[in-house]
């Protein structure tokens, strides 16, 4: 695969639309040297190339420099789709449906949030359920969690979990307008209706952290993120139910595929026409899941800020963003000289139109960082960027190569203090098994498709 | 044993090979029950197996009833925090499907790290001998 790709700067490889037969366009992939080393271990390269043979696909197939294998899209890819002509995909969003970041901001300077780790970590542990234990999360009658799927976040809100004006800080208002939970089988009701405020495990993560470094003042001022004061980023998802619809989805779609005479090489990449019955209903059951996953991140935000108050008396955590990185959306973008709606899926990917926080979180004991989305990542890659660190090594390789209590005795020697539900977690998810988090996001700021504001240091990590 | 844990970046998946394709699912299950849960299987003190349960499964072919087979597994241990122990196992080619009798095996406090399995890398064939490989979302 590597003999199609071709550099066209320090940042950009283009992959030629002969790599795999029937590619509709070519692939653009943003990667520098060291990135460009990673791919050759994957098989991310050759899912580009299938993603760029799915019928009514614009533009590009796109790998950010996280890119990583995934089922059918590769983890990091962007694909946009005619919404008359193009299709939808369960692959190209994922299991963890609108798996995302929220970020909170703070006056609090650092110092005091070291202080107070000690009592303050195992605080939120015991409030914020995590791990892999199924349930534990606020337990919904069935009409909860229809208003739920219906209305995200801004159910939660209206539940008293939070305030309004977080809702002003949350992709799309908190809400993904045109869910249809009667799309979203009993099955995967069933699987949420206990997991709603549960953090869940594997990277999914809670961590007070420092801003340590300013790129861009004004941008920085903009979002209310002072140097040296605390943050708190969450990463979770949509849980069991997510997980169930995009099963779901994939069962309905392969029968389907064959009634729309539509072949792909990999059953993962299982698709059907957005405008076909069974392609409206996942957009439906997906925009659902998507709602779950914005109120579970609203409801731990409110359990976060109940434990910050005991701290911090009287002082806020506001909301500075909350973005998914696993979504499907229908957006108007100027292509080829004019506005057309196109399906933008986007897997292991951000959202980055101009001026939209972009948050891209590390991994555990490394920086995450903010961002802000430009015009050219508008242009370029239908206002898509990268969405963290992306894996470079098994869980299993990970666990043998650390010694659990030194990675914690190491963390700690550098100011961070760790709790996991499962001490198997921390191995899995040490450092070393992921990309440079500042190359990645080095990649998307030379690029231009998002632009570094500000840079965080974890003080403390909450693991699933 | 016949099955192995196979490395993947982000995930991790298993192969099994089997004389028969009953014996492949039941491998499936073992392998699947190594990688999701932590604790070696086996029924624990004060754990009880509850009376009888059936699965019945239908697919469009064995690939997908192989993928259905674990989520099935993978939705009784999330939603009812047990482990499908089966006593009898029949797979059928024309239709393809699964019937299974069996017991619940409780689980409480069971930590289950999977997401979904995926047909994502898989291989299956029956000859020469049944195989199966399958990744799991983690």
């Amino acid at each position: 695969m590597h003999k199609h790709l071709e550099r066209l700067d320090d940042t950009r490889l283009l992959l030629h639309p002969h790599a795999v037969p029937g590619m509709r366009v070519p692939g653009l992939i943003y990667a520098d040297k060291y990135v460009e080393s990673l791919l050759e271990q994957e098989n991310a390269l050759l899912q580009v190339a299938q993603v760029a043979t799915l019928p009514g696909i614009r533009g590009y197939s796109f790998g950010m420099p996280d890119i990583h294998w995934g089922y059918g899209f590769p983890i990091g890819g962007v694909a946009a789709f005619d919404a008359e002509e193009g299709i939808i995909s369960p692959g190209g969003v994922g299991y963890d449906i609108s798996c995302g970041v929220r970020l909170l901001t703070s006056r609090i300077p650092a110092e005091e949030g070291e202080k107070a780790m000690p009592r303050l970590l195992p605080a939120l542990f015991g409030a914020i359920p995590s791990g892999a234990v199924p349930g534990g999360g606020k337990v919904l009658s069935s009409k909860e969690l229809l208003k739920v799927l219906e209305k995200g976040a801004l159910w939660a809100v209206k539940a008293g979990f939070g305030t309004p004006e977080d809702l002003e800080h949350i992709e799309e208002g908190g809400i993904l307008q045109g869910a249809l939970p009667q799309a979203i089988s009993e099955r995967a009701k069933e699987r949420g209706k206990s997991q709603l405020g549960t953090l869940g495990s594997g990277n999914h993560f809670l961590e007070i952290q420092e801003v340590k470094e300013i790129f861009d003042a004004p941008e920085a001022a903009k979002m209310g993120l002072e140097q040296g004061c605390l943050t708190i980023m969450i990463h979770c998802g949509s849980r069991g139910l997510g997980h169930q619809v995009c099963d779901d989805s994939i069962k309905i779609m392969r029968r389907a595929m064959t009634r729309w005479e539509i072949a792909v090489p990999d059953r993962q990449l299982c698709c059907v026409p957005l405008s076909s019955r069974e392609g409206r209903e996942y957009l439906g059951a997906m925009r659902g899941a998507a709602n779950y996953a914005m109120a579970n991140r609203q409801i731990i935000v409110a359990g976060v800020r109940r434990v910050l108050e005991n701290f911090f008396p009287g002082k806020p955590f506001r909301t500075v963003w909350d973005v998914s990185h696993n979504l499907a959306h229908l957006e108007k973008h100027v292509w080829e000289g004019k506005e057309q709606t196109l399906c933008v899926h986007r897997k292991g990917a951000t959202r980055a139109f101009e001026g939209q926080p972009v948050l891209i979180p590390g991994s555990m004991g490394t920086s995450s960082y903010v961002l802000v989305g430009t015009k050219r990542a508008e242009e370029e890659t239908f206002g898509s960027t990268c969405h963290g660190a992306g894996r470079s090594m098994s869980r299993s390789k990970a666990l043998r190569e650390t010694h659990k209590e030194n990675l914690c005795r190491q963390l700690a020697s550098r100011g961070i203090q760790v709790m996991a539900a499962s001490p198997k977690t921390l191995g899995e998810e040490a450092p070393q098994a992921y990309k440079e988090i500042s190359s990645v996001v080095e990649v998307v700021h030379k690029a231009g498709i998002s632009h570094k504001v500000a840079r965080l240091e974890p003080l403390g990590v909450l693991k699933g | 044993m016949s099955w192995k844990i196979i490395e993947h970046t982000a995930d991790a998946g298993f192969e099994v090979t089997a004389k028969s394709l009953e014996e492949l699912f039941l491998q499936a299950r073992e392998a699947f029950c190594a990688l999701c849960l932590e604790e070696p299987l086996r029924q624990r003190n004060g754990e009880k197996a509850s009376p009888l349960h059936n699965i019945t499964l239908e697919a469009m072919d064995l690939e997908e009833l192989a993928v259905s087979w674990i989520n099935e597994l993978l939705f009784l241990l999330e939603s009812r925090k047990a482990l499908f122990v089966p006593s009898s196992l029949q797979i059928r080619r024309n239709p393809p499907s699964l019937r299974g009798e069996g017991t619940l095996l409780s689980l409480p406090g069971v930590r289950i790290p999977v997401k979904a399995a995926t047909y994502g890398g898989m291989e299956f064939r029956e000859t020469p001998s049944p195989f199966l490989r399958l990744f799991l979302d983690m």
